[in-house]
């Protein structure tokens, strides 16, 4: 095993957070999220990889990354073995049940259809609930699906709410916190502790002193 | 020329308009194809000769081959074993309708093959080179284990030798490892004492296995009946390492009798083994809730998941109205010979 150390990084909003966090702990010094490369090297010899959301779970899981930052949506979905060793605190969103308003969710004697990227949660908070359900799994626009009568609902997540609302869809229920977290692959979190808890503390420490500048701009 | 085509690459397949990884590292033997019958039976060989040095290592410890059933009752399994996830099971259905699985776990097997013809005093030493079966996405894999069993012997001398044997074949191969040991009574004796319900305990131990801090913190605030050991429980991701490390994070803190009782048998063993390869985890949650005393889990530099993985597992026999103490151990064997083959 060589000594370089990498992470796994998604492409889009949660990636573009981390690697600002990144170089305020003074890591990723040359990462460009602009950029079209999927590779780097930064100046403390780690290796970044460029991958899509999803796919930062395989990536950490198979062990090609030591460490990934995701959304714990993601992990949640996949249900993967993998270390999930610290919050991050930012990417924060909720994962919610969303539909038409004023129209009733739960029928005990129906099947009622539910569009979703995410269909093992959707599955899952159900069988809980023990409502039957169809999953509908849809890549994108999920918003519209209950809209055309494609769904009664969608499991999604929710930032806002903005676009729920722009499309006359409502929350109907709550169903738990989203936020980015730190993923690390079983191997390597024995073979290269040191190094990995030394990025998490300096991480840690970066969003105590964010917090409390927070708190200070509240306080005025 | 060797050329066993274990690709280490990542390739791509399109499907509903995802591109998927998929790893070729992981994919096991089944699939594992040749250019040329030479490079076949050229694997065959080495592979051959990998699992002759393993079977002498243990027989010469006085270990006995044992070739487990291949079946298994569905509902006698699951109730058995809650945390294996059912979907992941091979079933099979007989003529009478009752549901089969092919065995997900060589332990069991063993078990239940000897323990109801147990005679009191027996000490039996075995080692298996059997498969486990599971579904995954990508059909049904078949993963060969090969393990030891040690039956019938409750002493801490048992513990030792099997640590002593794990070490041994790792040397013996030359492998760049880390062997991880804990107690399970350790955290048994820790939930004991804290009182909470099925349905928290499960998420809390769901919590450890992840080594998940933030929900670790948020379920000790949810739960005021962590009261007196919230101080052990905030801290118990630190609690690995070297022993004394461990420890000395210990001190000050309220620890229940019963988890003092199982750090006190990891200080025997560390006291008795010689090696840097060697890190005690008190978090470590066992893959089944069978075992109840000193845990193994073994990784190799550059193998994704664990290696090696076993313990002490005295209870699991009471299923068969036999208390017969016993400990061991399997490797992932596919996993070992891709190491040693390179």
């Amino acid at each position: 095993m060589t000594d370089t150390l990498t992470i796994a990084l998604p492409k889009g909003r949660i990636g573009e957070s981390a690697i600002k966090r990144l170089k305020a702990i003074g890591l990723a010094n040359n990462i460009s999220p602009k950029s079209r490369k999927l590779v780097f090297t930064d100046n403390e010899n780690i290796r970044y990889l460029m991958v899509k959301g999803v796919d930062v779970v395989t990536y950490v899981e198979n062990g090609v990354a030591d460490v990934g930052i995701v959304g714990s949506d993601t992990i949640l979905e996949q249900a993967s073995d993998v270390y999930e060793i610290m919050d991050l605190g930012f990417g924060k969103c909720k994962f919610s049940i969303a539909g038409m308003k004023d129209k009733e969710l739960y029928k005990s004697d129906e099947v009622i259809k539910i569009a979703t990227k995410y269909p093992n949660i959707a599955k899952a908070h159900f069988k809980k609930k023990q409502q039957k359900i169809e999953i509908i799994k849809i890549n994108g626009s999920v918003e519209l699906a209950p809209l055309v009568g494609l769904s009664d609902a969608i499991v999604d997540i929710v930032e806002t709410g903005s676009t729920l609302k722009a499309n006359g869809l409502s929350i109907i229920e709550d169903m738990f916190d989203v936020s980015a977290k730190l993923i690390v692959n079983h191997t390597s979190y024995r073979f290269r502790q040191k190094k990995i808890l030394e990025i998490a503390e300096r991480m840690n420490k970066f969003m105590e002193s964010e917090n409390n500048d927070q708190d200070t701009e509240q306080q005025r | 020329m060797d050329k066993v085509l274990v690709s280490t690459g990542i390739t791509h397949v399109e499907s509903d308009g995802i591109s998927h990884p998929i790893f070729l590292l992981n994919i096991k033997e089944a699939i594992m194809t040749f250019l040329t019958l030479t490079d076949a039976l050229n694997y065959h060989k080495r592979k051959y000769e990998a699992v002759k040095k393993l079977e002498t290592i243990v027989a010469e410890k006085g270990y006995k081959m044992i070739e487990p059933a291949y079946l298994e009752h569905y509902d006698r399994f699951t109730k058995m074993h809650r945390r294996i996830r059912k979907e992941s099971m091979v079933k099979l259905i007989d003529t009478e309708g009752a549901v089969r699985i092919l065995r997900p776990d060589v332990t069991t097997s063993i078990i239940k093959e000897l323990i109801p013809k147990w005679e009191a005093g027996v000490r039996l030493k075995l080692f298996y080179n059997a498969s486990v079966f599971l579904n995954t996405d990508q059909g049904i894999s078949e993963q060969k284990q090969f393990g030891v069993e040690h039956l019938g012997d409750a002493s801490l001398q048992s513990d030792l030798e099997m640590t002593t044997l794990i070490l041994r074949i790792f040397s013996v191969f030359k492998l760049d490892f880390i062997l991880e040991i804990s107690h399970a009574g350790f955290l048994s004796g820790l939930f004991s004492d804290l009182h909470l319900d099925e349905e928290k305990l499960e998420s809390l131990k769901k919590i450890i296995f992840h080594k998940n801090t933030f929900e670790l913190t948020r379920f000790i605030e949810n739960n005021p009946e962590t009261g007196p050991y919230r101080g052990l429980l905030t801290q118990l991701f630190s609690l690995q390492g070297d022993l004394e490390t461990i420890k000395s994070k210990l001190t000050g803190i309220d620890v229940p009798a019963k988890a003092n009782a199982a750090l006190e048998i990891l200080e025997e063993i560390d006291s008795m083994t010689d090696t840097d390869n060697t890190t005690f985890d008190l978090g470590m949650i066992g893959q089944f809730d069978y075992y109840d005393g000193v845990l193994f889990k073994g990784y190799l530099a550059n193998t994704p998941t664990a290696i090696l993985s076993g313990g002490r597992y005295n209870t699991q026999t009471m299923g068969y109205e036999k208390a017969v103490p016993a400990t061991g151990f399997s490797f992932a064997l596919q996993d070992l010979l891709k190491e040693v083959m390179d």
